[in-house]
C-alpha cells in the first residue's frame, strides 16, 4: 500500500467514521472507480491525484477491517522434493490471488504415499496432491479422490495436449472421467556415448537390437569400452528399465498390452513374449557375449547417473532428467552423451505424476472445490498472472520446473509452441530437444497395459521388493542358470503370484 | 525395605516411566494388536479382526525361510568377530603407550556417523565401477579389471558384516575396557608371584573377570546384527538375490512397501520375541557377572 494512503487516516478513525456494511459497498464502488479514473489518467497533475487519493483512503480502510475479504485455504500435499520451488511457486500463487491461499504441506519423499494414506485414514487429507497412477486408482476406489472432470468438464480441454502414450493415465479406467492435471512427465530413453562410437569408427547409434549388438562388439573390440551394454537393474530402475524398456523394445508387431490380457492373466510367462524374449536377449549379452556385466544390478540412481556420466558404459538407459546430471560438468564424460531412440520399435516406458483432488474438499461444497480447480490449473495447466486462462494462458508451473529443474513437461504445446521456445532452449546443453520430443512421442504408459489393478500398487512392491526382484536378480547374474527353461521357470513364479494377488482382490479389478 | 523406601522408589521412577510407558510400552501393546488385525493403510476401512492369520502368513511367506538364513548368517559371523575384535582392542587401549589417548578417540568415531552414512562410504568402497577397493586390488596387480563384489553372494555379506562391525565395535570396546580398567593389579600381581606367564595370566584374570563383560557384548551384538536394518538396505537392498535380505528388511518392506501394517507388526512381534530370549539372557549374563565379580 502507497505510503500517503496510510499516512492521513487511523484505523480505528476510520471504522467509526465507516461503520455500516452499506458504506462498505459505496467505497467499493467508488474504489473501483478511483482505480479505474488512476488508471486511465496518467497525464493528470500531482494535485489533482493526491486529492483522490485521500478520498479513497478513508474509505478503503474502513471496509477491509469491516468486512476482511474469506480467504479459502488449499492445502497442497508435495513429497520432498524441490520443495523451495514448490514453496515459491505457492507464494506467486497467493500473491496473485487474494481470495486462495495455497499452504503447502511437505510429507516426505519415502513417507509420501503412507502419510497419505494416514491422512486420508484421520479424514484429514491434503486439498490436492502429488499422486502415481496406482496410488490415484487406489484413492478412487476408496472414495477418497474425485474425477475432477465430474466438476469441471473444461479439463477434458487438456487432454489432446498430452503426449499419447500419458493419456490413459489421467483417465478414471472405470469411469472414463479425467482425474487430474499433470505434475510432469518423461521416460526412461536409450543413450548412448557419442565419443565411444566416434572412437570405434561408428556413424550412427544403432536403430535395431542388431546393430546395438554389433555395435557393442565392435566398440569392446576396438578396446573403446569393457562394458559397453549398461543395464540398470537396481532400486526402482530395475522394472521401467531393466524390465519395461527392454521389453518395449523388443516387442515388433506387437502394439500391446504386453503383460496381461484383457481380462488380467498373465501373458508374460511364454517363450513367444516380449518380456520372455528381452530377458534372453539380456542373458546372452551378459553371460555368453561378456558385452553387459552384472554392474547394474547394484545402480541406486545416482551410481546409474555417475557409471554413465564417467564413460563406464557406451549404451545405457534411464529417466531423461538424469541425463542433466550426466552430461554437464563435472562428469567426465559431459558433452559426450546422446539420448537416442529404443532400437527395434522405438517405444521406451512413460514416467509420469499427477494432481489428485480429495473427496474430503468436494464434500466441502463448490467453492473449495473452485479453488482446488484454481489451483490445479496454476501447478498443472495454464494460467495467467495466476488466473485459470486455458486459451491464452501459459503453463507457468510446468515451465519453472523445467527450466529451473529439468524435470520435462509433458504437454505436447510446450514442446512445439514457439512461446516455449525457453523449454526447449533451455535443456539444449545436455540434449538435443527435438530427439526428447520424438521420444515423449514414444512413450508406453506400462501402468495401463492394459488397464490398472486394484491390486498394482501391492504388485509394484512385489516387483520391486518383492520375490520378482531377487528372482530376476538371481536370474541375471547366473545364479539359478539362464537356460529358456529358468527363465519360464521364474517368470511362471511371478505369474503365480500375480494370480494369487487377483484371486485376492475383492473385485478382481 | 521398608514402606517408606518403596513410595520413594517408586516417586522415583515415575519420570522415567512416564515417559517410557506412552513412547516404549503402549507402541510394543499396540504393535501386538495391530498384528492381529488385518491392517492394510491401503484399504482402511477394511480393517478387521484377523486372529493370528497375519502370524501364518508371515510364517509361511516367500520371504521367511531365506531371510531367517540370510539373518543367522549375518549374526554367526558377524557376533563372535565383534566380540574378538572389540576385546582386543580394549587390550590393545589398556596399555600405556604414547597416542594411546589418540587411538581411544578414534575408535569412537565410527559412532559418530550415522548408518546410513556408514553404509553410504562402505557401498562406494566396494563399488564396481570405481571403488578404492578395487582400485587397490588393481593396483597391486590382484585382479585384472574391476569386480562387482557385491553382486557375489558372500563377498556382499562379508561387506555387511564389515561395515557392521565398524559401526559396532566402539561400544562392546568400551565395555571391555571399563572391565579391564577394573581387574585389581593385585591379581597380577599375584600371579606374577606364582610365576604365571602373559597367557596365563590373560586366560586365568582377565578372560575370568571379563566374562560377565563378554557375555553382555554377545547379547547386546546379537540384538544388534539381528535388527540390523539399515546398512542392509543401503549396501545391498537385500541382494544379490535375497542373499543378505535380513528379516528386518522385510518388516520394513510389509510396513512402508506394501503399507500391510498387520503384517509387519506380526514380524516384528516374531522378531521380539526371539529378541526377548536374548535379553532373558542378559539379565542373567548380569547376574553371573555380579556373583563372579563380588567373589
Amino acid at each position: 500500500m502507497p505510503q500517503i494512503l496510510n499516512a492521513n487516516v487511523t484505523r480505528r478513525r476510520a471504522i467509526s467514521k465507516a461503520g455500516a456494511a452499506a458504506i462498505g459497498a459505496v467505497a467499493g464502488a467508488v474504489i473501483a472507480g478511483a482505480g479505474g479514473f488512476l488508471a486511465g489518467s496518467s497525464q493528470a497533475g500531482p494535485a489533482r491525484t493526491e486529492t483522490v487519493t485521500r478520498t479513497v483512503t478513508q474509505t478503503v480502510t474502513g471496509t477491509v477491517t469491516q468486512k476482511p475479504a474469506e480467504k479459502i485455504e488449499v492445502t497442497w500435499g508435495i513429497w520432498s522434493w524441490g520443495v523451495e520451488l514448490v514453496q515459491d511457486n505457492a507464494n506467486k500463487f497467493n500473491q496473485w490471488n487474494d481470495d486462495v491461499q495455497i499452504k503447502v504441506v511437505d510429507y516426505g519423499l519415502d513417507t509420501f504415499f503412507s502419510g497419505l494414506s494416514a491422512a486420508y485414514t484421520a479424514g484429514n487429507p491434503p486439498t490436492i496432491h502429488y499422486s502415481t497412477p496406482d496410488v490415484t486408482y487406489i484413492y478412487q476406489q476408496n472414495g477418497w479422490a474425485i474425477d475432477m472432470e465430474q466438476y469441471f468438464p473444461e479439463i477434458r480441454r487438456y487432454l489432446d495436449d498430452i503426449f499419447p502414450g500419458f493419456r490413459s493415465g489421467f483417465i478414471n479406467p472405470d469411469t472414463g472421467l479425467m482425474s487430474g492435471l499433470a505434475y510432469y512427465g518423461g521416460a526412461q530413453p536409450f543413450m548412448y556415448n557419442q565419443r565411444h562410437l566416434d572412437e570405434a569408427g561408428i556413424d550412427e547409434p544403432p536403430k535395431t537390437w542388431e546393430e546395438l549388438e554389433e555395435q557393442a562388439r565392435k566398440i569392446k573390440q576396438r578396446g573403446v569400452n569393457d562394458d559397453p551394454i549398461g543395464i540398470w537393474y537396481g532400486s526402482w530402475g530395475f522394472v521401467e528399465v531393466g524390465i519395461y524398456d527392454f521389453m518395449l523394445g523388443m516387442a515388433e508387431d506387437n502394439p500391446g498390452p504386453y503383460m496381461w490380457d484383457e481380462d488380467l492373466n498373465p501373458i508374460f510367462n511364454d517363450k513367444n513374449s516380449p518380456l520372455f524374449r528381452s530377458l534372453r536377449w539380456q542373458l546372452d549379452m551378459i553371460h555368453k557375449e561378456k558385452l553387459a556385466s552384472t554392474k547394474g544390478v547394484l545402480y541406486d540412481e545416482a551410481q546409474a547417473v555417475n557409471a554413465f556420466g564417467s564413460g563406464a558404459h557406451t549404451f545405457f538407459w534411464m529417466p531423461d532428467y538424469d541425463l542433466a546430471f550426466a552430461n554437464t560438468p563435472p562428469s567426465k564424460e559431459a558433452g559426450n552423451l546422446r539420448m537416442g531412440i529404443n532400437p527395434g520399435t522405438g517405444k521406451v516406458s512413460a514416467i509420469y505424476r499427477t494432481y489428485l483432488v480429495s473427496k474430503a474438499t468436494a464434500d466441502k461444497g463448490m467453492k473449495h472445490l473452485e479453488a482446488a480447480w484454481r489451483v490445479m490449473q496454476f501447478v498443472g495447466g495454464r494460467t495467467r498472472n495466476g488466473k485459470p486462462d486455458f486459451e491464452n494462458g501459459e503453463y507457468y508451473v510446468c515451465r519453472r520446473l523445467n527450466n529451473e529443474k529439468g524435470v520435462g513437461p509433458i504437454y505436447i504445446s510446450m514442446w512445439e509452441d514457439p512461446k516455449y521456445a525457453d523449454i526447449r532452449e533451455s535443456i539444449k546443453t545436455w540434449v538435443d530437444p527435438e530427439i526428447k520430443r520424438q521420444v515423449l512421442f514414444n512413450t508406453y504408459d506400462f501402468f495401463n497395459d492394459p488397464r490398472m489393478t486394484t491390486w498394482w500398487s501391492e504388485w509394484w512392491g512385489y516387483w520391486q521388493a518383492g520375490v520378482a526382484r531377487p528372482a530376476i536378480h538371481d536370474l541375471i547374474l547366473g545364479n539359478v542358470g539362464t537356460s529358456d527353461d529358468d527363465i519360464l521357470r521364474v517368470l511362471n513364479r511371478i505369474a503365480d503370484e500375480w494370480r494369487k494377488k487377483k484371486a485376492e482382490s475383492k473385485t478382481g479389478k | 525395605m521398608q514402606k517408606g523406601d518403596v513410595k520413594f522408589v517408586l516417586i522415583g521412577l515415575l519420570p522415567a516411566l512416564s515417559f517410557i510407558f506412552p513412547f516404549t510400552f503402549y507402541p510394543i501393546a499396540y504393535a501386538v494388536y495391530v498384528s492381529t488385525l488385518r491392517y492394510d493403510l491401503k484399504y482402511p476401512e477394511q480393517i478387521a479382526f484377523a486372529g493370528f492369520d497375519n502370524f501364518i502368513e508371515v510364517l509361511t511367506s516367500y520371504y521367511m525361510a531365506d531371510s531367517v538364513q540370510a539373518t543367522i548368517i549375518f549374526v554367526v559371523i558377524a557376533v563372535p568377530i565383534v566380540v574378538l575384535l572389540s576385546l582386543g582392542l580394549a587390550m590393545l587401549l589398556n596399555q600405556n603407550f604414547r597416542g594411546v589417548g589418540f587411538l581411544q578417540w578414534l575408535v569412537l568415531v565410527p559412532w559418530a556417523i550415522p548408518l546410513v552414512d556408514s553404509g553410504a562410504i562402505w557401498k562406494w568402497i566396494f563399488d564396481a565401477n570405481y571403488g578404492i577397493f578395487n582400485a587397490a586390488l588393481k593396483s597391486l596387480g590382484l585382479i585384472d579389471s574391476y569386480v562387482p563384489w557385491l553382486n557375489l553372494r558372500w563377498p556382499a555379506m562379508l561387506v555387511l558384516v564389515i561395515a557392521f562391525l565398524w559401526v559396532q565395535l566402539p561400544l562392546p570396546t568400551l565395555l571391555f575396557l571399563a572391565g579391564m580398567q577394573s581387574i585389581p593389579q593385585e591379581l597380577y600381581e599375584a600371579a606374577v608371584i606364582d610365576g604365571a606367564g602373559a597367557w596365563a595370566k590373560f586366560r586365568t584374570i582377565t578372560l575370568t573377570w571379563l566374562r560377565p563383560f563378554m557375555l553382555i557384548v554377545a547379547v547386546y551384538t546379537s540384538l544388534m546384527a539381528i535388527w540390523t536394518f539399515d546398512l542392509v538396505y543401503v549396501i545391498t537392498a537385500g541382494g544379490p538375490g535375497n542373499f543378505t535380505a535380513v528379516i528386518s528388511y522385510y518388516t520394513w518392506s510389509e510396513m512402508f512397501t506394501f503399507l500391510n501394517f498387520g503384517r509387519a507388526s506380526a514380524l516384528s512381534f516374531l522378531v521380539v520375541l526371539v529378541s526377548i530370549g536374548l535379553i532373558i539372557a542378559y539379565f542373567r549374563a548380569l547376574r553371573i557377572g555380579r556373583l563372579r565379580l563380588r567373589a
